[in-house]
């Protein structure tokens, strides 16, 4: 049998005095959506009363004291596909509460041997976003050598810059990530997406811009006044992928060891899988044979199926997202259709324009 | 007072956050070296460079994964180290000794047996793969000593530390930015100043202190078997550090000689590396850019054996001078005939070493020429070791020369040439690519007037043999394949695709070259007839008679294009 459970503790105070018809409701939603099959309730003098449902799936218990207006909720249900966020998201619309602390645990793991497929999609997610982190840097690297010049010393300092600023990224992350690791880790990727794809052609663009002005304003473009600015700027997009890379590691790891804190710790490995992947990729398959723009889309587009994965597999199950991704990826998979036509112009417009 | 602040938490973080970065810093340069030695040795820089950056990042993804098999976290920290600096020490040499070997073992299979066979072409694969698995197999070593070190780094923090503090985030972010050091220090300052093995030495003596450090301060048993080891390995860090000169030698001596003496006592074995060591040193120096070797090779010309130098950057052949005039002749001189008018404002790009600027300045009616070179220290050589050769060139009034890159410069310039001549190394990686790029000469056609031309030398096939002699070695006759087809079309192709209607390949002896003009159908075949043929030797005139009968087969197809935002690499081999 699987023992793999989930357990919920709930502890609330109310805004106004408990009532009977509060205690009732809670009743009421549990009995609906659990499955009842024995009921001891006890009441205490002069107040409080303590309930114990034994549940098909396991127990509720709700302890109340009603000189504190406070509440304390019990839910441990064996099935793992029982929503007790639902559950405990009605009973907060239902009362008015003015505190609520709450921990969903999960449990039973030691007692099962069965294979943990949600650890295994973490290490499946971490091999392919090491990969596109690893690709959207080596497309920077290749597209500032478009407009710079000196391929080896701008592979050099793109790697530099991109390993420095993943550490900051692993330093800063405690500070950073405070709320649910899976909400983040969705964000993060969602970010990625858009300046991973963007960024070789923003490159490009900031070039272009550098070059009308100066021309406009008759500084020479070999200026420090242009070329300080200019790279500073053209540099940025590498540090900002690679501090969200960096935030992207430790959360990883955290998220396989919410699913098995032992084994958790291999998702390094797997992380350093995925870069060596994303390394050989680029050069002997994919630059020979893609334009460094479609590229670009196309690891874009792989990332937000990354974060589709994430919040289908694992049932997170938030609006903003699930529109933002869809939203994103109609875009991409638009830009890939037509991306021979759409790379033509920005070449045509921006390289060759800004002269 | 002293002791408590020897022991409190702020100081113990510190120590633990400083000792892994200087870790990373070490791991990383082993990775360089090996990376950088190997696509220097082999001429392929885009298979080597990312094949050893894979495999070390496997060795370290490995090496994480199996670090929980690691018992005793200082014991093994103790270990790992001794291992590393004792591999990061030998890392350079041990290159070298493979390399050299496998050259050595590939000459005397190309030159004692049938080279055309197919049992040479087998063993050759064969050899091939022994040499990639041996050098790949120690890239692994050492990914996978350096995997061990983050995961017992956290244990050991952890042990002094406590499990609470978030150290093991820290531990990590500190290893990325000792790893940014290392890159960094590796191609600013270690490579250009102290070259490949003496890099190899220094950063093995800091991760030896490193163990020494761990070995002090944590170790409580069986300290003087590891002190035992350590210094077995300080000594052979020692014996490398010595020994630097003669191995860098003997390994340049069996790559450039070995061919040599093969190919003229074919069968006469004994004494090899007598011989090899007989020769005059190979005379290397590093610019940013390149190495820059210079080494002396007897040539037979007209039946007498002449004293020559010979250029080779990257070990890639640039010139011999007993036998350059031929090929800057044909470049300068055959280009200008064709042409029919000489030109009066010249680009120059490339061509360092000032040769081709000898020919050219041999027009009177030449105003000027801008000479763009990137490598500063090309020029050096061609203003001091090969002055006499390019008559002193460089000083002419009517040269400008500038440091630069070429194609930043054409990007950026507003003057209009009537003839640009292009001597750039072969495009046998990315950086090179873009030299041969749409986007290139897309510039270089707006940088010509309308009846300017542009002349380059790149390695084009025509229908008979095409002798590859870049590396050192009088290379197996081959037949025209499919293989030159494709590169053919890729440059020809991107050459229509910039704008040059007019493309006209060319060969003279073993060099080809291509003429461009931007409107079609601008080339008259009978232009020897007319020709003032004064400034040329009599060899470069016999070999121009044969321009007539070559063909050069290509075809022209947008999907060939080389673009910078698509490169199309001209394969050549991996070794």
């Amino acid at each position: 049998m699987d023992t793999r459970s989930q357990h919920l503790l709930f502890d609330a105070v109310c805004e106004h005095d408990l009532t009977d018809r509060d205690i009732q409701l809670i009743k009421d939603i549990i009995e609906r959506d659990l499955t009842v099959v024995n009921k001891i309730e006890h009441k205490f003098t002069p107040h409080g009363e303590t309930i114990v449902f034994i549940l098909a799936e396991s127990h509720f218990t709700l302890h109340t004291y009603p000189e504190n207006k406070f509440i304390t909720l019990d839910i441990y249900v064996c099935n793992l596909d029982v929503n007790l966020q639902k559950i405990v998201d009605e009973i907060s619309n239902q009362i008015s509460f003015e505190k609520v602390e709450q921990r969903i645990l999960p449990r039973g793991k030691i007692g099962t041997k069965t294979r943990n497929d949600n650890l295994i999609l973490v290490y499946f997610v971490t091999v392919l976003v090491a990969c596109c982190s690893m690709l959207y840097e080596l497309l920077l690297a290749q597209s500032l050598s478009t407009t710079m010049g000196n391929t080896a010393l701008r592979y050099n300092t793109t790697i530099g810059l991109y390993i420095a600023a993943m550490g900051f990224g692993a330093l800063l992350y405690k500070k950073i990530i405070k709320k649910s690791i899976f909400e983040e880790f969705v964000k993060i990727e969602l970010v990625l997406s858009l300046v991973g794809g963007v960024a070789p052609i923003m490159v490009l663009l900031v070039d272009y811009f550098f070059n009308k002005i100066a021309v406009g304003s008759g500084v020479s473009f070999f200026s420090q006044w242009i070329q300080v600015p200019l790279f500073t700027i053209n540099h940025f997009f590498i540090v900002i992928i690679g501090f969200l890379s960096g935030l992207e590691l430790p959360l990883l790891i955290d998220m396989g060891k919410f699913f098995d804190k032992k084994r958790g710790n291999y998702v390094l490995a797997y992380d350093y899988l995925g870069t060596l992947l994303g390394a050989v990729l680029f050069p002997i398959f994919l630059l020979p044979k893609l334009h460094i723009f479609t590229m670009g889309y196309l690891v874009s587009a792989m990332n937000i199926l990354v974060a589709l994965i994430v919040v289908v597999k694992l049932k997170i199950n938030i609006k903003k997202y699930n529109y933002l991704i869809g939203i994103m990826l109609f875009l991409w998979i638009s830009v890939i259709i037509y991306s021979t036509n759409v790379n033509q112009y920005i070449v045509k417009q921006l390289y060759f324009g800004g002269q | 007072m002293h002791s408590q602040f020897y022991n409190s938490k702020g100081f113990k973080k510190a120590e633990v956050l400083v000792v892994t970065s200087l870790l990373a810093f070490c791991s990383i340069i082993y990775e360089l070296l090996l990376s950088n030695t190997l696509s220097i040795v082999t001429g392929n820089y885009i298979w080597w460079q990312s094949l050893t950056i894979g495999v070390y990042i496997g060795g370290l993804g490995l090496g994480a994964y199996f670090s929980d098999k690691l018992k005793n976290s200082y014991e093994s920290i103790v270990r790992t180290e001794i291992g590393l600096s004792f591999l990061g020490a030998l890392s350079v040499v041990f290159i070298y000794i493979v390399h050299g070997g496998y050259k050595y073992i590939d000459s005397l299979f190309f030159y004692t047996g049938e080279f055309h066979s197919a049992i040479y072409l087998q063993n050759l694969f064969i050899l091939k793969l022994i040499f990639f698995i041996i050098v790949q197999l120690f890239t692994l070593a050492i990914g996978l000593l350096s995997g061990f070190e983050i995961p017992l780094m956290v244990r050991i923090a952890e042990e002094h530390l406590g499990d609470s503090d978030n150290v093991d985030y820290q531990v990590f972010g500190i290893n990325y930015i000792g790893t940014l050091l290392g890159t960094t220090c590796f191609a600013y300052f270690l490579l250009p100043k102290l070259d490949v093995i003496m890099t190899s030495i220094f950063v093995a003596g800091l991760n030896l202190i490193i163990c020494l450090y761990f070995i002090f301060r944590y170790l409580k048993i069986n300290k003087s078997i590891y002190l035992f080891l350590t210094m077995i390995v300080l000594c052979v860090g020692v014996v490398v550090g010595v020994s630097e000169k003669k191995v860098t030698q003997t390994y340049l001596k069996i790559f450039y000689y070995m061919p040599r003496i093969l190919s003229e006592e074919k069968q006469n074995l004994e004494n090899l590396y007598q011989k090899i060591s007989q020769f005059p040193d190979v005379e290397r120096s590093k610019s940013l850019y390149q190495y820059l070797d210079i080494f002396k090779y007897p040539q037979i010309v007209g039946g007498e054996i002449k004293e020559s130098l010979i250029l080779a950057l990257d070990t890639n052949f640039q010139f011999n001078t007993a036998t350059e005039h031929l090929y800057h002749q044909a470049f300068a001189h055959v280009s200008i005939a064709m042409n029919k008018s000489v030109p009066k404002k010249v680009l120059l790009l490339g061509g360092g070493d000032g040769l081709l600027l000898r020919e050219l300045l041999k027009y009177e009616t030449i105003e000027s020429i801008d000479f763009i070179e990137l490598d500063g220290k090309m020029l050096d050589l061609a203003r001091g070791r090969f002055a006499a050769q390019n008559k002193n060139s460089l000083s002419s009034p009517k040269v400008h020369v500038q440091v630069n890159d070429g194609f930043y410069y054409l990007r950026n310039t507003k003057i209009k040439y009537d003839a640009i001549f292009i001597d750039f190394p072969y495009p046998n990686s990315y950086d090179l690519a873009r030299l041969y790029s749409v986007e290139f000469y897309t510039y270089v056609e707006k940088a010509l007037n309308p009846n300017g031309f542009v002349v380059l030398d790149v390695p084009f096939h025509d229908r008979e043999s095409n002798p590859d002699h870049s590396r050192g070695r009088i290379a197996v006759t081959t037949i025209f394949n499919e293989r030159h087809i494709k590169s053919n079309s890729i440059i020809a192709s991107t050459f229509y695709y910039a704008g040059f209607k007019t493309i006209f390949p060319y060969r003279i002896a073993d060099e080809s070259f291509i003429f461009l003009k931007n409107e079609a159908g601008g080339i008259d075949y009978n232009f020897m007839d007319s020709a003032d043929l004064s400034r040329l030797d009599k060899e470069t005139i016999i070999e121009m008679n044969n321009i007539k009968n070559q063909e050069f087969p290509y075809e022209i197809s947008e999907s060939d294009v080389n673009s910078i935002f698509k490169p199309a690499v001209i394969k050549r081999n991996e070794f």
